[in-house]
C-alpha cells in the first residue's frame, strides 16, 4: 500500500488544502512536525530515490537558509532580552522564532510539494483529474502532448545553437549562450507552432474531437486513498496542537 | 467513394485559389496523387478526412462527396471513423508514450466500448505483425517503425479507407522500400497516397492522378514510373586540398577518424542509410576545419537576424550585393530570413557560407522533402559553385540526385570508405551492403 498508487487528484487536494492551511500558523513547530511527518511518511511508505530528492531540495535549502538569515538580519528591531550573538548581531528569542517559522514553512512547502512530485505519475495524474476533476479530454490530451514536445524543442535548441556557433556566434561560455537565447526563441516558437499544428491535425484524424469519448484506464478511488488523507490531516491536526 | 465536381478551394487570408475546376472520381483500389510542391495535392487530401476546409475557414466551391454523402453533412469526427490518415512527419503523429496507449487513444476517440478495447489492440497488431511492438517507447522506435506504428493506428478503428501523406519523406530507400512492401499486404482497405517521388512505389496502385497548380492534368491508369534523372558535375581542377576529420565517439558510436582529400570544384556525395553516422561526420568535418561552410537540412537553424541583409551582413565588412545578386535574392533585401520559400533559405544559406570565404560547401541532407523542380534547382546550384572553384560536398541517401557527383564515398558503422567513382554502381554488392539498394529499386540512370 505504497503512496505511488494513491489516486492523484486526492493526493493532489489533500496536499493543496494542508499547504493552504500552513499559511495560517505562524509559529515554528507546526512545519517542523508537518516536515518530520511528511519524511517519515516518505521513508515508510515509498521508495523515492533520496539521492534525486536531496538534489531537488537543494535549491529550496537555498531558498530557506536565506529566509532565515535575511529575517533576522533585516527583520524588523523586536528589542527585548539579547538571547544570543551571531556575527555581531544582537537576537532576542522573539527574533529567532519569526526567523525559524518562516524558514521551516519554506521548508515544509518543498517537502510535500516533493513528496507529490516524485510519487505521481505524470500521466496518470493528467487521467486522474480528467476523471475525477472533470477536466476538459482538449486541456488533458494538449498537456501530455507537451510533455512529449520538451525533448524535441530541446533537441532543436542544440542543432540552433550548434549551426549559430559555426557562423561564428561565440557561444562557449554559459554567458555567451544565455545572452543568445532571445535569437533563438523565434525559431524555435515557429519550430513549435508548426509542430503542434501538424499533431492537431493527426489528433483530429484520429477521430479526437471535444466530443464523447469511452474510457479504457479508469482510475478509480480506492478506501485506501482516504485512509491515506486522513493520515496526512491526522498529521496536520497533531502539527496545529503541538503548535498551540 | 471520392466524387468531386469542378471543385475549388481557396483559404481565407489570400486570393489564390489552391484547387481549380476540380472533377474526379476516385474508386475502390489502391490511388496515387501526386504533382510538384503547391499543386495543391495535400490540400486536396485533407478535403477527404474534413480536415479542411473547418479547421483553416477555407472557401469551398462546387461539389465534394465522401463515401456516398455530401461533405457537409458529416459531424465533426464522424468521417474519421470510415477514413484513417498517415502523416508524413513520424515525430508529430503521437500523443501518448506507448504504442498500446497510443492505440488505445485512437479507440477511445471512436467510442468503442471499454470491454472489446484489449481485444482491438491484439488483433491489429497481430496482423500487421507488430505485436512485438506493443510495450515499446514510441520515441525509441526508428522512422519507418513509427511510420507503421501510425499506420496500425490509422487502421485500428477499421476504416473502408487509409490516406497517406507522403509517406517515405524521412524514410531512407531501403526503409522506404520495405514499408512499401509491408503496405503491400495491407488487405480489405482502399488506399490513396499523396506522393511526389512515385518510383518509390513500384506496380503498388492501380489510379493515378496528377495535380498542377490546382487543377487535374492527368487521370490514367497508374504504370510504374522511373526515378528522375540527373547528370554529372564537369570534371575538377586539379589542385588538391586536404581536409582532416577527427575521430569522435559519442554515446558508444565511434566515428573513425580520416583525411579528405578534395579537388577544387569538385563534387562529392557521401552515401550511406539513416544512423550510419554521416550527419556525425558533416559535423566533425565542420569544427575540425574552417574552410568548411555548413548548409543544414534546414537551412533557417543557420538564420538569427531580422532580415536577408543583416543576416548576410553579419559579422563582415565586406559588400554583401555581388552575391546577392548571383543567389537572385536582391528583391528580398528586407523579408525576414524565415519568411522564405525553401529555396530561397538555402541560397541565403549558401550565400552566408560565401560570405565567409568558405571553401568547401557541406549540405547535409539536401533532397530530404524535396520535389523534382526543387531537387533541379539544387543541381544548378551545386554545379554552379563547383565551377566557380568552391567544392561541394553533400550527404545523401537519395541514390539518383547522388549522380551529380564524380566522387562517392560510402559511410557505414562510423566509419568512411572511398573514393569511388562511376564504377560504384555496377557494384550492387557493395551497394547492398551499405543498405543502398533494396527489393524495388528501379534501374537508375547509369553514365
Amino acid at each position: 500500500m505504497s503512496l505511488h498508487d494513491m489516486n492523484p487528484t486526492i493526493k493532489f487536494g489533500t496536499m493543496t488544502i494542508i499547504m493552504f492551511g500552513l499559511a495560517l500558523f505562524y509559529n515554528p513547530w507546526t512545519p517542523l512536525v508537518i516536515i518530520v511527518g511528511t519524511l517519515t511518511i516518505q521513508l515508510l511508505a515509498t521508495d523515492v530515490s533520496w539521492k534525486k530528492w536531496s538534489l531537488f531540495l537543494i535549491p529550496f535549502l537555498v531558498t530557506a537558509l536565506g529566509t532565515f538569515w535575511t529575517t533576522l538580519v533585516f527583520g524588523k528591531e523586536l528589542g527585548g532580552e539579547t538571547w544570543v550573538t551571531l556575527l555581531g548581531q544582537d537576537i532576542s528569542k522573539e527574533e529567532a522564532r519569526i526567523a525559524m517559522s518562516l524558514s521551516l514553512r519554506v521548508l515544509a512547502f518543498t517537502v510535500l510539494s516533493l513528496l507529490f512530485m516524485l510519487t505521481t505519475d505524470s500521466k496518470r495524474f493528467v487521467m486522474s483529474l480528467m476523471q475525477q476533476a472533470r477536466l476538459s479530454p482538449t486541456i488533458a490530451y494538449s498537456a501530455l502532448v507537451g510533455f512529449r514536445f520538451l525533448p524535441l524543442m530541446q533537441r532543436e535548441m542544440y542543432q540552433l545553437q550548434y549551426a549559430h556557433r559555426l557562423r561564428g556566434v561565440p557561444l562557449d561560455t554559459k554567458w555567451e549562450r544565455i545572452r543568445h537565447v532571445p535569437k533563438l526563441l523565434l525559431p524555435l516558437l515557429a519550430g513549435s507552432i508548426r509542430r503542434a499544428e501538424r499533431v492537431a491535425f493527426s489528433m483530429e484524424a484520429r477521430g479526437f474531437t471535444s466530443g464523447k469519448r469511452t474510457v479504457y484506464e479508469r482510475i478509480d478511488i480506492k478506501p485506501s486513498d482516504y485512509m491515506w488523507s486522513g493520515i496526512f490531516f491526522i498529521l496536520f491536526g497533531l502539527s496545529i496542537w503541538i503548535g498551540i | 467513394m471520392v466524387e468531386t465536381e469542378s471543385l475549388s478551394f481557396r483559404f481565407p487570408e489570400s486570393l489564390d485559389t489552391i484547387l481549380k475546376d476540380v472533377s474526379l472520381s476516385i474508386k475502390p483500389g489502391r490511388t496515387i496523387l501526386t504533382g510538384a510542391s503547391g499543386s495543391g495535392k495535400s490540400t486536396l487530401l485533407a478535403l477527404l478526412n474534413r480536415l479542411y476546409p473547418e479547421n483553416c475557414d477555407g472557401i469551398l466551391e462546387g461539389r465534394l462527396e465522401l463515401l456516398g454523402r455530401s461533405h457537409d453533412d458529416y459531424a465533426p469526427g464522424e468521417i474519421n471513423q470510415r477514413v484513417g490518415t498517415v502523416f508524413q512527419d513520424p515525430d508529430t503523429q503521437f500523443v501518448m508514450e506507448r504504442v498500446e496507449e497510443e492505440l488505445v487513444f485512437t479507440l477511445e476517440n471512436l467510442q468503442t466500448p471499454v470491454e472489446v478495447i484489449d481485444q482491438r489492440v491484439t488483433e491489429i497488431l497481430e496482423s500487421l505483425q507488430l505485436t512485438d511492438y506493443r510495450n515499446r517507447h514510441i520515441d525509441s522506435l526508428s522512422g519507418g517503425e513509427k511510420q507503421r506504428i501510425a499506420v496500425a493506428c490509422a487502421m485500428v478503428g477499421q476504416p473502408e479507407w487509409l490516406l497517406l501523406d507522403e509517406p517515405l519523406t524521412h524514410l531512407d530507400p531501403v526503409t522506404a522500400n520495405r514499408f512499401v512492401d509491408w503496405l503491400d499486404h495491407l488487405d480489405n482497405v482502399n488506399v490513396i497516397v499523396v506522393e511526389h517521388r512515385a518510383h518509390l512505389w513500384g506496380d503498388f496502385f492501380v489510379f493515378f492522378f496528377e495535380l498542377d497548380q490546382g487543377r487535374i492534368v492527368r487521370n490514367e491508369p497508374f504504370q510504374a514510373v522511373d526515378d528522375f534523372t540527373f547528370n554529372p558535375s564537369p570534371a575538377p581542377r586539379q589542385a588538391v586540398e586536404h581536409y582532416v576529420v577527427d575521430e569522435v565517439e559519442r554515446d558508444s558510436f565511434r566515428l573513425k577518424g580520416v583525411t579528405l582529400k578534395a579537388r577544387i570544384g569538385e563534387v562529392i556525395a557521401i552515401l550511406g542509410p539513416n544512423g550510419s553516422g554521416k550527419s556525425m561526420f558533416l559535423r566533425s568535418l565542420t569544427e575540425s576545419d574552417r574552410r568548411v561552410g555548413l548548409v543544414p537540412q534546414s537551412p533557417e537553424h543557420l538564420f538569427f537576424m531580422n532580415s536577408v541583409e543583416q543576416e548576410l551582413q553579419f559579422g563582415h565588412e565586406e559588400s554583401i550585393d555581388v552575391v546577392l545578386y548571383e543567389l537572385t535574392l536582391e528583391d528580398k533585401r528586407v523579408l525576414h530570413p524565415l519568411s522564405l520559400s525553401h529555396g530561397q533559405k538555402r541560397r541565403l544559406a549558401v550565400g552566408i557560407q560565401l560570405l565567409s570565404n568558405k571553401q568547401l560547401l557541406a549540405f547535409d541532407e539536401p533532397t530530404a522533402g524535396q520535389d523534382e523542380p526543387s531537387l533541379h534547382a539544387l543541381e544548378i546550384l551545386m554545379k554552379r559553385h563547383a565551377a566557380k572553384g568552391q567544392t561541394i560536398l553533400f550527404v545523401t541517401h537519395d541514390l539518383s540526385f547522388a549522380n551529380i557527383a564524380h566522387t562517392f564515398y560510402l559511410m557505414k558503422d562510423g566509419e568512411l570508405s572511398g573514393p569511388f567513382g562511376d564504377e560504384l554502381w555496377g557494384d550492387t554488392e557493395r551497394l547492398r551492403h551499405y543498405r543502398l539498394a533494396g527489393g524495388r529499386q528501379r534501374c537508375h540512370s547509369m553514365i
